[in-house]
């Protein structure tokens, strides 16, 4: 099949195992992304798949050829495989057109320098061909570094944070060039990032990590965002309210109103609800936990709302809120929960996920 | 066009033969889909659901006689994309009107296939090559 195939690699450094029977598997032209703690083994992996590291256990194949197995091993350069790390940098002593060519060393020169040229074209850098990387700004070399993992036309992209050096304005900039180089050349994509939008972003599908290598869910950003199956994937993408309470038929009570799920009754559960999942109305209606607000942060195009619920227990709330909502100008609030954004797990799911520390 | 290359083969004919009707299943909606018949699609994709549910119990039953381990561990993975299946439905109901369904579903076969289904069975192809 084109494309990645990984199955069942597990790795150790020292008594350390870093991965623990690892598989997925990417068509070409897919992007997939990992998304995953520090130190759960998203490096380690692309270093197996790119060649830098010599398989202990498990199968790696690209397109068809086994390329890594315990007792085979092929050479980085015999993969057809482009890399682009964060600090996989340029060389510095030589040209972005030289830089680029150095990787195109089976080609015959007037088509390698084609090649290069038609990549730098791809990222819209001909007119830099015969400057030196120091002279370009993060987001110049970064796309040098693209045009240079791609040139010599890899079957795979391994990518680990390559926009992690840049600043917000570029790194969206860079990222959506990225994204249509990547289509228009058709190659498998298998990107780490410690950034879960650029994730929902880019992916075609999201792989979460826990640890060792570990695949907590696999699917559709869509489906990772809005279907968590696991409260570590929920909590990745940034704050939530959380409520505990009790199942008794087939739901959980909140402050904010009940929760429909397929726990069994009587089990102990927590229900995650994110920000945009409090929806807060004027002049507290039968329906809602009357709230007090105690402060408002800005965010663009949102607020980011803390409250108070005025229900006796306490407890604060987020809650994402349009901008045009202006705190100054409510009173006699009250807020309930929108059940596609409110997830219930079982308490005891905690225990082996406790230990996952969050992702930046 | 998806293949079952050797490094996805169970070693397991009963099962080996599953995944290559399920793979000849996605290949036949996404060739179906390519050329722009849409008309039977919802009907072809009931039919891999329906395909997909009874392989899963077939794989388990397997699994429970010859003494796997895991089983439950395993039985719950393939419970878990059940929703999975019914999103396909959906947009299969769409297909005819909407391109990204298309497009959406198209991808989303594979992945489902390739990566959910069969790739995660190799998990126990070293358990049932040992154990037949
Ligand atoms: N060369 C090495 N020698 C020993 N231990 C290593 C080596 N490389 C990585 N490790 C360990 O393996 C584990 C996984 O490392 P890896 O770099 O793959 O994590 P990661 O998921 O990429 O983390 P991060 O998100 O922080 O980049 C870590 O505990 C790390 O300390
Ligand atoms: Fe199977
Ligand atoms: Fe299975
Ligand atoms: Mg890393």
């Amino acid at each position: 099949m084109e494309g990645l195939h990984i199955f069942g690699l597990s790795h150790y450094y020292g008594a350390h195992k870093v991965l623990d029977n690892a598989s997925l598997m990417i068509p070409s032209g897919e992007l997939v992304c990992m998304l995953g703690p520090s130190g759960s083994g998203k490096s380690t992996l692309l270093r197996l798949a790119s060649g830098l590291e010599k398989v202990q256990e498990g199968t790696i194949v690209i397109d068809d050829v086994t390329v890594g197995t315990p007792s085979l091993h092929l050479h980085p350069e015999h993969r057809k495989v482009g890399v682009m790390f964060q600090d996989y940098t340029l060389f510095p002593h030589l040209t972005i057109i030289k830089n680029i060519l150095f990787g195109l060393f089976n080609f015959p020169t007037d088509k390698a320098y084609k090649r290069a040229m038609n990549m730098l074209d791809q990222v819209g850098m001909t007119s830099y061909a015969d400057k030196y990387p120091h002279t370009l700004s993060g987001g110049q070399q970064q796309r040098i570094a693209l045009a240079r993992a791609l040139a010599p036309e890899p079957k795979l992209l391994l990518l680990d944070e390559p926009f992690s050096g840049l600043d917000t304005n570029m790194r969206q900039k860079i990222r959506e060039e990225t994204l249509n180089v990547l289509k228009e050349n058709g190659v498998a994509t298998l990107m780490v990032t410690h950034d879960p939008e650029e994730a929902m972003f880019m992916a075609d599908r999201i792989k979460v990590m826990g640890e060792s290598g570990r695949i907590l869910q696999a699917g559709r950003p869509h489906e990772i965002y809005y279907h968590p199956r696991h409260e570590f994937v929920a909590k990745l993408f940034g704050m939530m309210n959380t409520f505990t309470g009790t199942v008794s038929e087939g739901r959980v009570e909140t402050p904010l109103g009940s929760v429909l799920t397929d726990i069994n009754d009587g089990v102990r559960a927590q229900v995650l609800v994110r920000p945009e999942g409090v929806i807060i109305e004027n002049n507290g209606n039968d329906s809602g936990t009357s709230l007090e607000i105690t402060s408002s942060h800005l965010l663009g195009h949102d607020n980011i709302v803390r409250a108070r619920l005025n229900n006796g227990i306490g407890g604060e709330l987020y809650v994402r809120v349009h901008h045009a909502f202006e705190v100054e100008l409510k009173k006699n609030l009250s807020a309930r929960l929108d059940p596609e954004y409110a997830f219930v797990f079982p308490l005891e799911d905690e225990m082996d996920l406790e230990n996952l520390k969050p992702i930046n | 066009m998806v293949q079952l290359s050797e490094t996805f083969l169970m070693e397991s004919q009963a099962l080996d033969k599953d995944h290559q009707r399920l793979v000849e299943m996605v290949n036949d909606i996404t060739q179906m889909l390519d050329g722009g018949e849409i008309e039977n699609c919802k009907t072809k994709v009931l039919n891999f659901v329906e395909f997909v549910k009874s392989h899963f119990a077939r794989e388990e039953q397997l699994l429970n006689k010859v003494g796997y381990p895991n089983v439950d561990k395993h039985q719950k993975h393939h419970k878990e994309l059940y929703p999975k299946m019914n999103h396909m439905l959906e947009f299969a109901d769409m297909v005819a009107v909407n391109a990204q369904a298309r497009e959406s579903l198209k991808k989303e076969l594979v992945f489902f296939v390739m990566d959910d289904v069969i790739t995660t069975d190799l998990d126990f192809k070293k358990f049932i090559s040992g154990s037949s």
